[in-house]
């Protein structure tokens, strides 16, 4: 039989989106679960005997494909999923539907996460390590600085599309501030107003006030120059450890960071 | 209360001076507490504690670490702000170090305040100012991040206990592991005045705990527990007594965490070890005089496989072996004394056997726990749960197979863990089953014709 790919906006909704489509046309004896095959974003190259369905984001099917897992394999297994569906990588959207598919075979799926002898599984736990990871360091070490109309902002360049995900740890720790975090390689803003919930917001908004992002106020300077001082004196002369120090926190991170 | 206030001095020299003398204290995590914001104030505590950056020493740099004052009125021999010591003194005002806080953590520089001093008059008096200086900064900054004090030795009980239930973690350094050590090093603090009000917390946090289970909105006391810290290196203990110490301390005293300092004689006391006599080309000598790193590295790991690996001090080591291998990490050598329990079968030995294993950590084994159910693993397996296959190959077996044919020998294993470069035993690589690009050179035939042609 024909392999069936189905490409999809790369987001959690389409991905959520087409697992729904290609479960139902198994369901529908239309194909088997291992033709499908589910790609996100644009597609690289066709190959033959491949039939090739768009298939347009439903709030309505990835809602009731969320429903699912979290009712029948439990929480865990869906913030892994939901994790790994941040991740840039290509194979993704076809692990996590073998995934829900090996899910359901199991007697017990709320299971399924422990599978590491399965390779889908295992490709799922390995994405989930990676954005999780990503999301904790940048959750530690983003850092703001406050600009001239007295907003907090902060510059970040994470591997994973995990912006949306800091929400909630920054607005219960700083609510009553006005902040926005801005995802230097996606370019799109979580904006965080006194008191309310944050919002995304993508780069093009900004329009011509780009130029406000570099302006920071007097305070900031002088605070930023404190906390200089402090990170300096704080190290120990005898104990220096370079590389233990580019270990623990990467080059990459170092270039965001105003001590480097 | 009157403040003596050292107001000529830039915020700027004060921060310099008074973390330059609070670099020495190691006990800078921010976890064991979680705390959601209520929405007034500012801040949080996340129970895993975040590192908000890294300092040149490789050490985190999670609390803003300062002194409130390095004025002291005590004379420790190994401490930078002795009294005997002329370095520049310089004292916070409460209203400065919660300026400091909130800007620094609103800008998501630090996860809180690690607040220290110098004893200032009397115990009692640089605890009151403590108390001032965080009250200031929970009630009328409405800071709601993480606080860790240290308690002054020979604070009073009510001024701890006041204290102890507005911050996340509170701390009394144990200074030296021995009584005699404390009793030569620091002539102002004896054992009693340390641990009495280590004991007074230890009571706090118990009677807190049994509250809140009555009431749920019952004050916490010290919610992320209390710590401490000894001085490794600079009197003459051996290991085998640190961790009895640090043992009985987690069993008695209910410790989160012990920390351990490796010495640095900051003072060039000529009584302590790492003195450089006068007349000494100062900067090459203290080039070589390094701060023993490696025996701090080495009681962490036995301190952590005493907490999270379920291992007695007393497996570890003992009076006839006082200190550890330098060579090999405390679970490795204890491996290597006990081969009678090698190989471990992975599919089949307990979760307390499993983290015997020299290459399996607390992870790994859960995970093994885990996945066994589903089905049975494989070396290849394991390799993707994480654990470490060139340490825990000549201690395992799965399915009642090794993954080479390794011996269950001291010596053999000693020196394969040692070859770090080479991931295969040493075995496999001699008896011809070599990964070893082939070479004419490695034909003795050769080599005896081309001795034969020289001579000729």
């Amino acid at each position: 039989m024909d392999k069936k790919v189905f490409i999809c906006e790369d987001s959690i909704e389409g991905i959520f989106t087409s697992v729904y489509d290609a479960y139902s046309a198994v369901l529908r004896h239309e194909m088997e679960h291992t033709d499908v095959e589910i790609i996100t974003g644009d597609i690289e190259n066709y190959s033959m005997f491949c039939d090739y369905i768009e298939v347009p984001s439903s709030k309505e099917k990835s809602l009731k494909v969320s429903k699912s897992i979290c009712e029948k394999m439990g929480y865990r297994t869906y913030e892994s999923i939901f994790y790994a569906a941040t991740c840039d990588d290509k194979d993704k959207a076809t692990d996590i539907y073998m995934t829900i598919v090996k899910a359901f075979r199991l007697n017990d799926s709320y299971k399924i996460m422990d599978l590491w002898t399965d390779k889908n599984v295992l490709h799922i736990l390995e994405l989930y390590r990676k954005a999780k990871n990503e999301f904790g360091r940048w959750r530690e070490f983003l850092q703001f600085r406050e600009l001239e109309n007295g907003i907090l902002y902060s510059r970040i360049g994470p591997e994973c599309d995990i912006l949306p995900l800091l929400a909630p740890h920054f607005e219960n720790r700083l609510p009553n501030e006005d902040f926005m975090i801005h995802d230097d390689i996606r370019d799109y803003f979580l904006v965080h107003e006194k008191g309310r919930k944050s919002v995304i917001v993508s780069g093009e908004a900004l329009g011509d006030n780009r130029e406000m992002l570099n302006k920071f106020s007097d305070n900031d300077i002088q605070i930023c120059a404190l906390f200089k001082e402090f990170t300096k004196t704080i190290a120990i002369k005898e104990r220096t450890n370079l590389k233990l120090q580019q270990q623990l926190m990467p080059l990459r991170i170092q270039n965001y960071k105003i001590e480097f | 209360m009157e403040l003596r206030l050292t107001e000529e001095m830039s915020i700027m020299d004060k921060l310099h001076i008074l973390t330059d003398a609070a670099k020495y204290d190691v006990a800078c995590t921010s976890s064991g507490s979680s705390r959601q914001g209520d929405g007034t104030g500012i801040g949080n505590a996340v129970s895993c504690g975040l590192c908000h950056s890294f300092a040149a020493d490789g050490r985190c740099i999670s609390l803003l670490k300062i002194l409130f004052t390095n004025e002291c009125i005590y004379d420790c021999k190994y401490c930078i702000n002795r009294k005997s010591n002329d370095v520049k003194r310089a004292s916070f005002t409460p209203s400065e170090i919660c300026d400091l806080t909130i800007e620094f953590y609103r800008r998501n520089l630090i996860e809180g305040l690690f607040l220290s001093s110098g004893i200032l008059k009397s115990p009692d008096y640089t605890m009151e100012l403590i108390y001032q200086a965080i009250y200031k900064l929970r009630y009328e900054y409405g800071f709601q991040g993480y606080i860790h004090v240290k308690a002054i030795p020979g604070a009073s009980s009510d001024l701890i206990h006041k204290l102890g239930l507005i911050v996340d973690r509170m701390s009394i350094n144990l200074e030296l592991p021995t009584a005699d050590g404390l009793k030569e090093l620091c002539p102002n603090k004896t054992r009693t005045t340390i641990l009495k009000p280590m004991r007074m917390i230890q009571n706090g946090i118990t009677q807190s705990k049994n509250e809140l289970t009555l009431y749920r909105h019952a004050p916490k006391f010290v919610p992320a527990g209390q710590s401490t810290q000894m001085v490794i290196g600079a009197t003459g203990e051996s290991d085998y007594e640190i961790i009895n110490v640090a043992s009985s301390l987690y069993n008695n005293f209910n410790l989160k965490r012990v920390f351990y300092s490796a010495f640095v004689n900051v003072n060039n006391d000529a009584s302590l070890p790492g003195a450089i006599p006068d007349g000494y080309d100062l900067p090459a000598i203290a080039e070589n005089v390094k701060p023993p790193l490696l025996r701090e590295h080495r009681l962490y790991q036995a301190d952590f496989l005493m907490r999270f690996y379920q291992f007695e001090a007393s497996e570890l080591l003992s009076e006839d072996k006082p200190n550890f291998n330098t060579l090999f990490d405390p679970k490795a050598d204890w491996a290597l004394k006990h081969l009678e329990f090698f190989p471990m079968e992975i599919n089949k030995v307990s979760y307390h056997e499993l983290l015997r294993i020299p290459g399996v950590g607390v992870n790994s084994a859960k995970r093994i726990i885990k996945a066994r159910r589903l089905a049975p693993l494989t070396f290849s397996d394991l390799k993707k749960i994480g654990v470490v296959l060139k340490r825990a190959l000549y201690f395992i077996t799965c399915n009642g197979k090794m993954m080479f044919p390794t011996k269950i020998d001291e010596d053999y294993i000693a020196r394969n863990l040692l070859n770090v470069s080479e991931r295969l035993p040493e075995g496999i690589t001699a008896s011809g089953n070599t990964y070893k690009q082939m070479s004419l050179f490695d034909y003795d035939e050769f080599n005896r014709m081309n001795s034969q042609i020289i001579t000729a």
